[in-house]
């Protein structure tokens, strides 16, 4: 008797609320993650890293400023094709850019498969050997703006940072 | 008319209805789980020793390997036996005394918790044992960091089976008894959470890649199923913020919400599973729907619960010198505060460890609880004073809360994670400030962690109460 009357008086109400919440919350996440993402699905493209480099490094040849951040070349490519590569445990060249220009970000890893995350452009992608990613951005703020490796690639990956400058 | 078991149970405080169906031997083998328990934390302090050890100039030149190499390994050992073990023996106790309470204490295939159990010791050697030679190479990889050598895995492995093992038992006995209370509910859905993160760890390892690189092998093979333990964890604390409201209020938690709120977290660990399916496991959606799957899914249970429990003791104020007061108060506060910074975290910082520090800590803090007011008192020895666990759960749970809301400060400051001395831009005071602070609490947590490790084993190497 003792248990039916305690069975009764705990109410199926608290459980409802309590499992309908959680599996909605559960349900709903596909979509919030598709439909309110604010960042646009990256266009990709077939290279080489050794390809990729060539073209990295006639930039940097180009538009060096002849400044070094770090050990890393400072360059100031202008408005257009810009070019970021991921390698073990760095991003290269750091870029400076200029307000209210805009640019499209190709991004590659030279090595192994990195993550490459910039709050500035809105970007959070998976770089994977042979393939390059486009990423569209016009800065709008001048500033000092950090991107990081977000995909665990090695014992320092947690320093794999770089640097956008923008004027 | 012939009274249940569970009827009968109700009218009597929890431990002292457990402790009525603990059998000898079961006494025996949880006296083994609980041994694991503490030697895991007592471990991963020497291994945090040897840490400090190996990063000290002339002392590191005792090691026979070189420093740079041998560091990562300690200290991945240390959070695979501060994180995985600790968490998984105590489970492994707990599946034990739902298997003891359902069955009256004369569970069927009774020989799997002893087998268990030993195997889950020699895994735990063998962790030890690479770490000790200096063996593979280290990976830093979330959740569940591992040394690459074949022994490692083994160890690993062999933990998991064991773990499964008692829970297995625990299923076995649950499954033709009708007499399942809110307790023996909540155990055996944490256990099939663990159950659901074994099966991520297998479809993760049948999916990966050939081509890929260790570091992204290990991060892909441990990141689903490394979520879903998290559940685990949670889950775990659920079960002993119930037996801690017993103890502390004289109450239970409304049955059908308690074991609704359990099994909801089972139903959602498991839709884990089919990410494995839905997207390639090297995926940039791979990775997201995991931490989605955690925003979403785990929050709700714990807040309702903890809600809950917090009006409850607000309405029956029990003594803060109670033991299961204390630690079930403390609990709550460093879950809480934890579960709040989790949703303002950057991208790579110090606000990542502030949180994970405050919610573990709160999952530390019951487990301590529980052992004191429990586990300890079911192995009939002698326990240590209230004061003395009052002083360790005081210190512990103070100076962890102290270290996640400095690190938290830190962060927002702008300290990068994981790096240590002069790389850490400490060019404004501010953070120098938060990190001296988080420093302190970081130092009186690990004095009330040893001091805990150090009542519970000086405790459980006493004799018998009773025994001569
Ligand atoms: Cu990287």
């Amino acid at each position: 008797m003792r248990v039916l009357r305690e069975s009764v008086s705990d109410s199926w109400w608290g459980v409802i609320i309590l499992v309908t919440a959680t599996l909605t919350l559960v349900s709903v996440m596909p979509a919030w993650r598709w439909v309110w993402s604010p960042e646009p699905r990256p266009v990709t493209y077939k290279i080489t890293a050794a390809s990729f480099l060539t073209q990295l490094d006639s930039m940097i040849a180009t538009y060096w400023t002849g400044d070094l951040i770090e050990d890393i070349p400072l360059v100031h490519p202008p408005p257009g094709d810009i070019y970021l590569a991921a390698q073990r445990f760095r991003f290269f060249p750091v870029l400076e850019l200029e307000m209210g220009r805009t640019y499209r970000l190709h991004l590659a890893t030279t090595d192994s498969v990195h993550g490459f995350t910039f709050p500035l452009a809105q970007a959070d992608l998976l770089l994977v050997p042979g393939s390059a990613a486009v990423v569209t951005l016009t800065p709008g703020v001048s500033g000092r703006y950090a991107l990081q490796c977000s995909e665990y690639c090695g014992l320092e990956h947690s320093r794999m940072k770089g640097w956008v400058f923008v004027k | 008319m012939q009274h249940s078991p569970a009827a009968q149970r109700s009218a009597k405080a929890f431990s002292d209805s457990t402790a009525e169906v603990l059998s000898h031997a079961l006494a025996r083998e949880l006296h083994g789980w609980v041994g694991l328990a503490v030697a895991a934390l007592a471990v991963a302090g020497l291994l945090a020793l040897v840490a400090v050890i190996v990063r000290t100039p002339v002392l590191r030149e005792l090691f026979p390997w070189p420093w740079q190499d041998f560091f990562p390994k300690v200290v991945i050992t240390h959070v695979d036996f501060s994180l995985i073990i600790w968490f998984l023996s105590i489970l492994g106790a707990l599946a034990l005394l739902a298997t003891a309470r359902s069955t009256n204490g004369h569970p069927r295939w009774n020989i799997l918790g002893r087998i268990s159990l030993v195997l889950s010791f020699i895994s735990s050697l063998l962790l030890l044992i690479s770490v000790a030679f200096n063996l593979g190479e280290a990976s830093l990889n979330n959740y569940v960091p591992v040394l690459t050598h074949p022994l490692f895995y083994a160890g690993l492995g062999g933990l998991a089976v064991g773990i499964a093992g008692v829970v297995l038992r625990l299923l076995r006995n649950l499954v033709p008894n009708d007499t399942v209370g809110p307790f023996e509910h909540g155990v055996a859905a944490t256990g099939t959470t663990f159950l659901i993160s074994l099966v991520c760890f297998c479809l993760a390892w049948t999916a990966l890649p050939a081509w890929i690189e260790p570091a992204l092998a290990n991060e892909r093979l441990f990141w689903g199923g490394g979520h879903v333990l998290q559940f685990v964890n949670t889950m775990l604390m659920l079960v002993i913020w119930w037996v801690l409201t017993e103890q502390a209020t004289a109450w239970v938690i409304p049955h059908r919400l308690f074991v609704g709120a359990l099994w909801s977290l089972a139903a959602v660990a498991l839709s884990g599973v089919l990410f494995y399916g839905a997207f390639d496991i090297i995926s940039l959606e791979h990775r997201v729907s995991f931490t989605q799957l955690f925003k979403f899914g785990l929050p709700i249970a714990p807040l309702i619960i903890s809600f809950i429990i917090a009006i409850r003791l607000a309405i029956v104020r029990p003594l803060l010198a109670d033991i299961s007061a204390l630690s079930l108060s403390l609990s709550l506060l460093l879950f809480a505060v934890g579960g709040i910074l989790g949703y303002f975290l950057g991208v790579s910082d110090t606000r990542i460890p502030a949180h994970y520090h405050a919610v573990i800590s709160g999952v530390n803090l019951a487990v301590m609880g529980m052992t004191f007011t429990l586990l300890l008192p079911l192995l009939q020895r002698p326990c240590p004073t209230p004061q003395a666990v009052r002083l360790s759960l005081l210190l512990y749970g103070g100076g962890q809360l102290v270290l996640s809301v400095g690190m938290f400060a830190a962060g927002i400051a702008g300290v990068p994670r994981k790096t240590a001395g002069l790389e850490q831009n400490l060019d404004t005071a501010v953070k120098y400030f938060y990190m001296v602070v988080y420093g302190a609490g970081g130092f009186i947590a690990i004095i009330g962690g040893i001091y805990f490790v150090y009542l519970t084993i000086r405790c459980l190497l006493s004799r018998r109460i009773g025994s001569r």
